[in-house]
């Protein structure tokens, strides 16, 4: 099977897109590496090029490299592609701010509130952000967050008391 | 003498206390969590007389981390785990999550095992529509087509207790291939007789509930969304099929073994509460017609799962870096898993994308201004909102 | 493998006609059978291999701890018992999935399940305590015929020992010695060695 279409595709958004670096994974897979400034511009093009829906905005957490990505997943009805386009930003919590891309399209505003949620990114230009989305307001007080470094497992076992088989001091739950 | 609003306001600030005007005539109803139409979710609404001026969606009442809790433990058990995300088709979680792993460990699943996931996948639709049949036919008031539904829908889930051991939630399908193998012949006699009694009490439900006036007179021209709309919300699935986009992930992303089947993809042009409904019972037929085609070709030979030696420690089993992106159509709509993966014996991250995170917060939103009371569940049924998707 | 055309559908074929009449064809129903089967005076047919509770060869279990360690709920603790040379997996109900990953990971397959699976008890303590238990072996769970557990009472002897009733009146005894991954402590004797020893230094 060629990948010629994909190869087309990737061809001509890096012919407008000269910052980026972008291959083909394997048959209706595409990856894209942009530096975080340059998001609404790129996200305006694949407007353009028929990149119709954004699927989701996914937040990685890597703590050894000290940075979080954003993953924006993105898929095509014209051309039957599914693009991933990736950025990295720095992690601590006054550092990790982006511009939102709600205008573009306009789905993004509830996956920012997501991301806002459970990573503490800040989006720029999204006032929707400070309503309340999920967690209760006891646990957003006290800092729950899907971060590697927030121990969950005690704050579970401090707000519902029970002693559980999991142990505090072990990391790797297989024994 | 009246008082106005901004005198009171005034006064009381000088007080030293806070008053927030409210807009005129308008007051606000909780459509709460505890209410069978909306399956524990809830909006808040503002209403003039009993027409909607404005929503607000309230999401979070199901909210159970398991995208946390599947980083803590071996990729297998996550099966056990993530399957409890979608209660009314609960296949499709464990089905894109092995096909995620199993692009990530870069193995070939046999023919059998690839026969069987999909066979397995198109029944669990068929349920699903039953399963959305009896609440559509509860919300619009006639029980009758409900109570039918949910009978038919139990000759399926004895087909399922004989092949996976248990009714609803399967547990069946790991990365690799499926956990047991087919019980004989005469499962095989058993699905083809229970397909061939259900096509036919279709026209039953043709005469109480799709053809009845009743219905097109609630249903036509309420909660309408166009094409240009439906694309820029994220809508997927058959409520974008009903305003007029041809799109279909088994025929534009084509996963196991779709592109041998032949079956037709029913586009409408017109985006309102009829036509999300119409397009539905066009698919129940359609998804019959595919089991027929897969009973006639018959499951192929060979293992059922594949042969690995890592199979003998499983919770050892350490899965190559890198991720993986897997999405398959499910009745309520586009479903996706997003599985990264470091190099250990447990998931990194794993992100479930529902459907219903697109439908059931803006489009909603949108949707329901200018409604009537009775309407908003028969809306929110029509989207097919299933509020787990969303608070995961 | 090929890919099919994208067939769209007529859209005749998807569209229907309301009418007026229709709805009252459905009467016919007035007169069949009602297709309920009233359970706890009729019964339903369970499928062969339905999950459900499990059995423990006690012989060939080797104490090994795949099956702890990969159950979702972690309700598999491992006990150590006097006369047994390895430990045995005891199970929580209250936590079970009734999944079976643990059936398909053991090694020597000493792990099996049966399709029974009613349990039901009343809010006491000591009808509770039957949710916590060590599998018996499988001849001693298949003996009733009913869908329902084995057991009728645990009880919790002192000194470590527990008895296990079965329905029919036979009883199942033996001692715990401690839980966990290894094995208890014995009594040093080397104590009471140094402590007469002191005392003879003593006199």
């Amino acid at each position: 099977m060629t990948l010629e279409k994909e190869e087309n595709v990737v061809r001509q958004i890096l012919e407008k897109a000269p910052y980026a670096e972008g291959k083909v994974r394997r048959a209706r897979r595409i990856e894209f590496h942009i530096p975080a400034e340059r998001i609404r511009e790129f996200l305006t093009l694949l407007k353009e090029s028929n990149f119709e829906t954004m699927m989701q905005i996914t937040a990685v957490d890597w703590i050894k490299d000290g940075e979080i990505e954003l993953v924006y997943q993105m898929w095509s009805y014209t051309h039957a592609v599914h693009a991933f386009v990736k950025t990295r930003i720095p992690r601590e919590v006054e550092k990790a701010k982006v511009p939102s891309v709600k205008d573009i399209y306009p789905v993004a505003e509830t996956y920012e509130r997501d991301a806002h949620e459970f990573y503490k990114v800040y989006f720029e230009g999204n006032e929707k952000l400070e309503m309340p989305w999920i967690l209760e307001d006891e646990d957003r007080e006290a800092g729950v967050c899907h971060r590697k470094d927030f121990d969950m497992l005690s704050y579970v076992k401090r707000k519902y008391k029970i002693l559980d088989r999991f142990e505090e001091d072990k990391e790797d739950y297989v024994i | 003498m009246m008082v106005s609003q901004e005198e009171l306001i005034r006064e009381a600030r000088e007080n030293g206390m806070e008053l927030l005007p409210l807009e005129k005539d308008t007051y606000e109803l909780f459509f709460g969590p505890q209410h069978m139409a909306t399956e524990n979710y809830s909006l808040i609404l503002k209403l003039d007389g009993h027409r909607v001026v404005k929503a607000i969606a309230n999401p979070g009442f199901l909210h159970r981390g398991f995208e946390k809790l599947a980083e803590f433990r071996p990729w297998y058990t996550n099966i056990a785990l993530l399957l409890r995300i979608c209660v009314p088709e609960p296949d499709v979680p464990e089905a894109i999550y092995s096909m995620a792993v199993d692009e990530l460990m870069g193995w070939e699943v046999p023919e059998r095992a690839q026969w069987i996931r999909t066979v397995v996948l198109e029944m669990a639709r068929v349920t699903s529509y039953l399963f959305w049949t009896m609440g559509l036919s509860f919300k619009l008031g006639v029980y009758t087509a409900g109570q039918w539904a949910a009978a038919y829908r139990e000759r399926f889930m004895a087909l399922f207790e004989q092949l996976t051991g248990a009714r609803v939630y399967h547990i069946y399908t790991i990365p690799g291939g499926v956990r047991r193998d087919i019980p004989g012949d005469k499962w095989l006699r058993q699905l083809k007789d229970t397909v061939e009694y259900v096509k036919n009490k279709l026209p039953d439900f043709d005469n109480i509930l799709f053809e009845n006036y009743i219905t097109y007179n609630r249903l036509e021209g309420i909660g309408v969304m166009d094409k240009k709309f439906a694309l820029a919300e994220g809508v997927t699935g058959p409520n974008l099929r009903a305003a007029g986009v041809k799109a279909d992930v088994r025929r534009l992303d084509p996963y196991l073994l779709y592109p041998e089947l032949d079956f037709e993809v029913p586009v409408l042009k017109e985006g309102d509460s009829l036509a999300r409904v119409l397009v539905r019972r066009f698919e129940i037929e359609q998804d019959l017609y595919i089991l027929e085609q897969l009973l006639e070709m018959g499951p192929p030979d060979g293992p059922y799962k594949v042969e690995d030696p890592r199979f003998k420690a499983l919770p050892r089993f350490k899965v190559p870096a890198g991720d993986a992106y897997a999405h398959v159509e499910a009745t309520t709509g586009d479903f996706g898993a997003y599985v990264v993966s470091d190099g250990r014996n447990k998931p990194y991250r794993v992100q479930i994308r529902g459907p219903s995170i697109s439908h059931g917060i803006r489009v909603i939103e949108q949707l329901l201004v200018g409604a009537r009371i009775a309407d908003v569940p028969v809306i929110l049924m029509t989207l097919g909102n299933c509020p787990p998707d969303i608070d995961r | 493998m090929s890919e099919a055309k994208f067939k769209i559908a007529p859209e005749e074929k998807v569209k229907k006609r309301p009418s007026f009449l229709k709805p009252w064809l459905s009467l016919k129903y007035l007169f069949k059978k009602p297709v309920t089967i009233k359970i706890p005076y009729e019964s339903t047919q369970i499928a062969e291999k339905y999950r459900g509770f499990h059995t423990l060869n006690w012989k060939t279990c080797i104490g090994c701890n795949m099956c702890g360690q990969i159950c979702p709920a972690r309700a598999i603790e491992m006990t150590w018992i006097e006369g047994e040379k390895r430990a045995h997996p005891k199970i929580d109900y209250g936590r079970c999935t009734f999944c079976q990953f643990c059936v398909d990971v053991c090694p020597t397959g000493a792990l099996g399940h049966v399709e029974h699976y009613i349990l039901t008890t009343e809010w006491k303590e000591e009808e509770l305590e039957l949710f916590d238990w060590i599998p018996l072996p499988e001849d001693m769970v298949r003996k009733f015929e009913d869908y329902r557990h084995p057991l009728a009472k645990i009880e919790y002897l002192e000194d470590g020992k527990v008895r296990y009733i079965l329905r029919d009146g036979s009883t199942f005894e033996f001692k715990i010695l401690g839980y966990g991954l290894k094995p208890p402590a014995k009594p040093k004797p080397s104590k009471e060695k140094k402590e007469s020893a002191e005392e003879k230094k003593v006199d």
